[in-house]
Parts: structure tokens; sequence; C-alpha cells
């Protein structure tokens, strides 16, 4: 039962750190609970039929399936988190003005309501597919009754629950004045790791060469298997022994979204550079992977 | 003409097929049987790419990961799966099943 509980939090921890940065990060946006909620729901929905279908998709694409499934949906969530911040950036002045009248605080311009929707979607379809079947395989050879196990698989849910919850709450904390620059590094980082987590996956599938396999090991300091490990890993990308390809996609997603958002409030020089990474976002995790519509929308929205 | 100019591309279409038949990595067997791996250790040459035919005779998910390798696969039960590994530098690898973080085995490069 409690090994059940172990690995269910593993797995579902990083959709719960996820989802509670989104909702932190998303504050004074109107209807963000609906289209949040509808991400986790989708996500969900999204695992049950990845699961089902698990044999099938692993041997697409001449057996990288899984590979490329997973690179896509970490590349469409380190977009949408990308536009996110640029979005919130080219409007903290008005949310910090209206930020007593939160709810109708942004009336105009591109609403990231999908960009909220696809991320958690995105976080939760990630590990959700895996505990699935992880859960599959444990009631059919476990000795353990079943109701342990699933009381087993609860405890592990509410385990991740509670750990975004007490991020989620703790961000609240800061003060509203400042939570929108705390909330953009966060969620900097956190695009930065998962573009580092896709092409890792490329990597796998030989779509991407690995430009050196182990670049550094700091597994001796900060293990990614230990529960502090993979926070750090889901917060800011930590990855004790990284290859040289993910240390570039993790740089070159910090600079892709840094700049921008640091540029914003020079119009001219802002739109160039917004073009710029919605054209590097299109043409990174795209190309191997990601359906294009998507790519598209959010560089139409944002050159808006 | 026509021939002449297929003669000159020849050379050109050779060079092109040869890696891909010289490339063609040594492939290594690997089972998991629900309480371990079979065999729980892999002797593969050091600087070569390898490539593991795993195949999970379990009746539950098995998802074979290596930190070291940098890999992570999802395998079904009953269900098999192609990871390529390397080129690995001499040493030992440690790869395990995340869903029973317990059992494991180790890839020796040498």
């Amino acid at each position: 039962m409690f090994a059940v509980a172990l690995i269910v939090l593993r797995e579902t921890l990083e959709a719960a750190l996820i989802v509670s940065i989104v909702l932190a990060a998303s504050i004074g946006i109107a209807g963000r609970g609906r289209w949040i909620a509808g991400g986790v729901l989708g996500g969900v929905a999204g695992s049950l039929t990845v699961a089902v279908f698990a044999a099938a998709i692993a041997e697409s694409f001449a057996g990288n399936g899984q590979e490329i499934l997973n690179a896509g949906v970490l590349g469409l969530a380190v977009c949408m988190l990308a536009w996110h911040n640029i979005w919130m950036a080219s409007h903290a002045r008005e949310m910090k003005r209206d930020a007593n009248a939160l709810g109708q605080a942004v009336a105009s311009g591109a609403r990231p309501l999908v960009a909220l929707t696809l991320i958690t979607g995105a976080a939760v379809l990630r590990e959700g597919s895996e505990t699935v079947l992880f859960l599959f395989g444990v009631t059919a050879t476990s000795q353990e009754p079943a109701s342990a196990l699933i009381l087993g698989g609860f405890l592990g849910l509410a385990g991740g629950g509670l750990l975004g919850a007490a991020l989620y709450f703790g961000l609240l904390r800061i003060p509203v004045r400042r939570l929108f620059s705390v909330m953009g590094v966060l969620v900097l980082f956190l695009a930065a790791g998962l573009a580092a987590q896709s092409v890792s996956f490329l990597v796998q599938a030989d779509l991407l060469p690995s430009l050196g396999e182990t670049l550094w090991d700091t597994s001796f300091i900060l293990d990614e298997a230990t529960l502090p490990g993979k926070i750090f890993h889901t917060l800011l990308g930590y990855v004790a022994r990284p290859s040289g390809m993910q240390l570039l996609a993790w740089v070159g997603t910090v600079v892709a979204i840094a700049v921008p958002t640091h540029l914003i409030g020079r119009r001219p020089l802002a739109i160039a550079a917004v073009a710029a990474a919605g054209l590097l976002c299109i043409a990174s995790p795209s190309q191997a992977a990601d359906a294009p519509a998507t790519p598209q929308t959010f560089a139409g929205r944002t050159s808006r | 003409m026509r021939t002449r100019l297929a003669l000159l591309l020849l050379p050109f279409l050779a060079a092109v097929a040869a890696p891909a038949f010289a490339a063609d990595p040594p492939e290594v067997a690997l089972a998991f049987l629900g309480d371990r791996f079979e065999p729980a250790e892999i002797q593969v040459p050091a600087n070569t790419k390898v490539t593991l035919k795993i195949e999970n005779r379990s009746s539950g998910a098995m998802e074979f990961e290596s930190k070291s390798m940098h890999r992570e696969k999802v395998v079904p039960a009953g269900g098999k799966a192609t990871v390529s590994i390397g080129p690995l530098k001499p040493g030992r690898y440690d790869f395990f099943d995340d869903f029973h973080p317990k059992i494991g085995g180790v890839v020796v490069a040498r």
C-alpha cells in the first residue's frame, strides 16, 4: 500500500506543482478556475486514453511513438508557458493597477485562457498516463487486496495535491505587487526544465544528438530520485547528470522567454523579440512532434 | 548520357548508403520478469551505440529508467520496446524499473 502511495505521489507531484504554479500565475484572470479545471479533467481523460492505447502508441513512429508523444506534450506546455509569461509581462501595468478589482482586471487583449487549459492538460497527461499504467499493473500483480491498493493510490494523490496546495498558498503570501515578477521567474524556470525534458525524449528517440551524454554529475549532492530532487527537477529543471542537449534547451528557453519579457516595455523591439521566440517555439519541438495548429495560434496571437 | 550520369552518381549513393550498413548497432536482449531483470548485468562495448531489446514478461507495466543514461520508457505488460543507448564511456550505468524502484540492473561498458 505504501509502495503504491509513494509511486503515485512521485508521478503526480510534477502535475500538482505545475497546476499550483499556473493557478498562482493566473490570479486576476477572470474564469481561470474553469479553464484550469477543464485542463485537469482533459488531462485525466487523455491519460486513460493513452494508457489504453499504450502498446499501439509505443509501436508507432518506428517504436518511438512514446518518446514523440512525450516530447510533443512537453513542447506544447513550454510554448504555452512562454506565451503566458510574455502576455503577463505585457499586461503587468494594467494588472497591478487593477489588482484591487480582481476578476475584471483584464478585459482586453488576447487572454491566455486556452494556454492555462493546455498547460495543465499537458502536465496531467504527461505523468498521468504512466500512473494509470502503473496502477493497472499493480492490481494485476500485487498480493495485496485491491482496497489497500486503491487506498494507497488515493494517499499518493492526496500527498501530491497537498504539496501542490502548500506551494499555492505559499505563493499567495507574496504581496500582489511582487507576485507578478516572482511568478514570471517561476514560470520561466518551469518552462526551461520542461523544455530540457522534452529534448531528452527526442535524444532518446535518436532524433536529436545528445551533444555529450553527461556534462557533469551532482547526484551525490542532490539526486532526482529523492523527493526534494524531484521538486527541484520540476520547479527549476534540475538534472543531476545533464546532457549537452538538455543544457542547450534549458538555456535556450530561458533566453527565448526572458529577453522578450524584459523588453516588453519597449514596444517595437518587444514585438520583434516575441515573433522570434514564437518562431523558435514552432521550429524546435514541433520539428518532430507537435501538431502544427497550436504553435501557429500562439504566434498569431502574440504578434497582435 | 543517362547511364553515364547514373554511373557518376553511383559512388555518391554508395557513400551515403555505406554508413547505414556499417552503423547497425549491436543488439542486446533484456527481459523484465516481474521480480528481476534478466540479465541483471549487461556487458556492452564502450563508445558504441547499442540497441536494447526490452521484453516485459510480467503481467504489469514496467518503466525502464536510467538517470545515468538519460532513458525512460514505459513497457506495457507483455510488451516489447527498443531503447538505443550510448555511445557510453567505459563505466557502470545503473537502470531500474521506475514502478518498482528496488528492481534494477547495471550496464557495464568496457
